[in-house]
């Protein structure tokens, strides 16, 4: 991954249309202050969040995971076929029994509610900046 | 505790500071007779009638909706089984909020979603198969409030020869939920919300006297971040949207029909003596918002009652079983502010559309309070105390401070069109989150006394696939009905709607004729154009 300032760039999305959007509100302000550039793109498909990854040109993908996890898989084959790797970051209510699932699909960065802005950034910044 | 003695470290949840007791003096200018009253009496501050639960215990409604039409049946009879009584439709954020069928591109990509968060109610028949076996004319209903969803209702009692007048319930109908806190994607312009809404009271008014047309939410704007006395504030705000509203239209006058608007809904969360405060304060600036701006003259306007809906803002992910005794002490509060229903917030809410053993739990909670705390006996039995009195008086106050804001930016709905309002519940939330990240606001389990392991794992409700049901069900009916009929019913209601005549009529035909929820929502989104909050963050 090329990171071309020094600033990290985010894009959050919700992949859901459930229109809750305080966990994604107070996380963009949390990334904000932690030196991010933070995209809010609202209620996106899972071909419109690629595209809005690709068009940003973002270092960071994190989804507010509102349901299940049918569009997570989606996103992410469409972001293989785009032939690019954010790194993917989700949150939400997730149940942990789906954690495994997640994990398998290369996801490692799992905020459910309760998961600290600080513990969300520190990761970020680890993974980032190690690529 | 040494960082007790910080200034500041003493106020309520929504940041009133606290002294550590109150005095004869703090409460010097209360009069009984005119802030209080006896339950039943104005100002209703102690209550709106005068046995309170004596008379009634307040009614167990628990959202229930989950998965396909047929799970959400089989869930209902559960739930009538171990003694919920107001029956509350949770209903499928992708296809039934948004008014979209299951084919539609925005569902057809997040299939797995359909069912996941209520139950798809697309039809006149689907509504029928949910409510299958269940005596509505005995029950207490939650309709969702719009035109669409309460003539799904009333074609259902229609049908089983139930007249209107026989119907009880309550209709949601508020705009909070619809565009701020969970906004819709791609919806129609918030004044179609201020047209149905008034549509609705019309109708209601005249036909169906007995179900509330519209119950304003302040829970929802809650869970975004804003305090007690900016809830007391939005409820009252979107109300005065409505009686305008109506009142513009010339054909009915405030006494006509605002005992029917005084059913609201209030966030019960954590900070007990608040809340209780807040339900108190609510009740009296109703009576005065009636009685001094509209002039009403029948005291039945002037008796707000209250749907209490425990806050499930701060239950937490972690450690899920202890949010068991935060509803229960939400619902205490609830029981002594006066609350003529309450929701309770079940368990597992953090993680997954309520279990089974979640729901069983929250209807146990509700009875074990009615029927072995001894609370019911007497109404309002905090009243007279220093404190409560006291911050009663402090909720009114800054509650009357904050209408006026929402006033000064145009009113309700110029404060959602131009998103002021989201930026105000914006501001609270991530001010309430820093207090959460410094430890400020202690969450047990979240942000102490956390576990490596967690000591109560619960299991997640999975629906089955609900969007297939969903979509043959849809299939079905567009094979079996009278496509020339539907399509007749949706000209003439947009006819109606065009030419401002009350929709209700025209929308009863649209759901008789079989039409799908996705064709009403067309109908709206072409007539007032689509609209997307203004979220900035």
């Amino acid at each position: 991954m090329s990171v071309t300032t020094d600033r990290i760039r985010v894009l959050i999305v919700k992949s859901s249309l459930d229109g809750h959007w305080r966990g994604v509100a107070t996380v963009a302000a949390g990334l904000k202050d932690a030196g991010m550039d933070v995209i809010y793109g609202g209620m996106l498909t899972p071909p419109e969040i690629a595209k809005a990854a690709i068009e940003e040109d973002v270092d960071v993908l994190g989804i507010n995971v509102g349901g299940r996890l049918g569009p997570i898989r989606d996103l992410l084959h469409i972001l293989r076929q785009e032939g690019i790797q954010p790194l993917v970051v989700v949150g939400g209510p997730i149940p942990r029994e789906d954690f495994a699932e997640l994990r398998e699909l290369g996801i490692e960065g799992i905020f459910p509610p309760g998961s600290t802005i600080k513990g969300i950034a520190d990761f970020i910044k680890g993974r980032v900046r190690a690529s | 505790m040494a960082d007790g003695q910080e200034s500041g470290r003493w106020q309520t949840e929504s940041g009133i500071p606290l002294k550590s007791r109150y005095r004869p003096e703090d409460v010097a200018g209360l009069d009984y007779e005119r802030d209080l009253g006896d339950p039943g009496q104005p100002p209703y501050t102690r209550g709106p009638y005068a046995d309170m639960y004596r008379s009634r215990l307040w009614r167990i409604s628990q959202l229930t909706g989950a998965g396909s039409v047929g799970e959400t049946s089989k869930l209902l009879h559960f739930y009538n089984e171990v003694g919920g009584d107001w029956l509350h439709l949770d209903r499928d954020q992708l296809t039934a909020s948004h008014y979209w069928d299951p084919d539609h591109p925005e569902v057809l990509a997040r299939k797995d979603d359909v069912g996941a968060t209520g139950v798809p109610i697309l039809s006149l028949a689907d509504l029928e198969d949910v409510l299958k076996d269940i005596a509505i004319e005995k029950r207490y209903i939650h309709m969702s409030g719009t035109p669409w969803t309460n003539s799904l209702y009333f074609c259902v009692a229609e049908r089983r020869g139930i007249p209107l007048t026989a119907l009880h319930g309550t209709g949601q109908g508020e705009m909070t939920l619809t565009y701020v806190s969970t906004p819709f994607k791609d919806f129609p312009h918030p004044r179609c919300w201020v047209r149905n809404n008034g549509d609705l009271i019309e109708f209601h008014t005249q036909y169906v006297p007995h179900v509330v047309p519209v119950s304003v939410a302040g829970h929802n704007a809650r869970a975004n971040g804003i305090g007690a006395h900016q809830e007391l504030a939005i409820v009252l705000a979107n109300n005065i949207e409505y009686i305008e509203e109506v009142l513009r239209r010339g054909k009915l006058e405030i006494d006509d029909f605002a005992a029917n608007l005084g059913g609201i809904n209030y966030s019960i969360g954590r900070d007990f003596f608040e809340e209780i405060c807040k339900c108190r304060a609510g009740r009296r600036m109703w009576h005065k918002l009636l009685t001094e701006r509209y002039h009403s003259k029948d005291p039945r306007s002037w008796r707000l009652r209250i749907h209490g809906f425990s806050a499930d803002r701060d239950y937490t992910y972690q450690q899920p079983l202890v949010n068991i005794v935060r509803s229960a002490y939400r619902a205490v509060a609830a029981a002594l502010a006066g609350c003529q229903s309450l929701g309770l917030g079940p368990y597992d809410e953090a993680i997954t559309n309520p279990t089974d053993e979640a729901l069983l739990m929250a209807v146990r909670t509700h009875q074990v309070i009615q029927l072995e705390t001894g609370i019911p006996s007497v109404a309002d039995p905090l009243a007279g105390s220093y404190y409560v009195e006291w911050l009663t008086n402090e909720l009114e106050q800054k509650g009357w401070e904050y209408l006026a804001k929402i006033e000064a930016v145009g009113g309700y709905l110029r404060a959602i069109e131009t998103g002021w309002l989201h930026q105000e519940c914006i501001k609270g939330a991530i001010e309430q989150e820093k207090k959460l990240a410094t430890g400020e606001t202690k969450l047990v389990g979240a942000n102490c006394f956390q576990m490596e392991e967690d000591a109560f794992e619960v299991p997640a409700r999975r629906p089955t696939r609900a969007w297939e049901d969903a979509m043959a069900r849809v299939e079905k009916l567009r094979r079996e009905r009278d496509n020339g009929r539907v399509a007749k019913a949706l000209d003439e209601l947009k006819r109606a709607i065009d030419s401002d005549e009350n929709q209700m009529l025209a929308m009863m035909e649209v759901a008789k004729a079989g039409a799908t929820v996705g064709e009403v929502g067309k109908v709206y989104r072409d007539i007032w154009g689509i609209w997307n909050a203004p979220l900035k963050f």
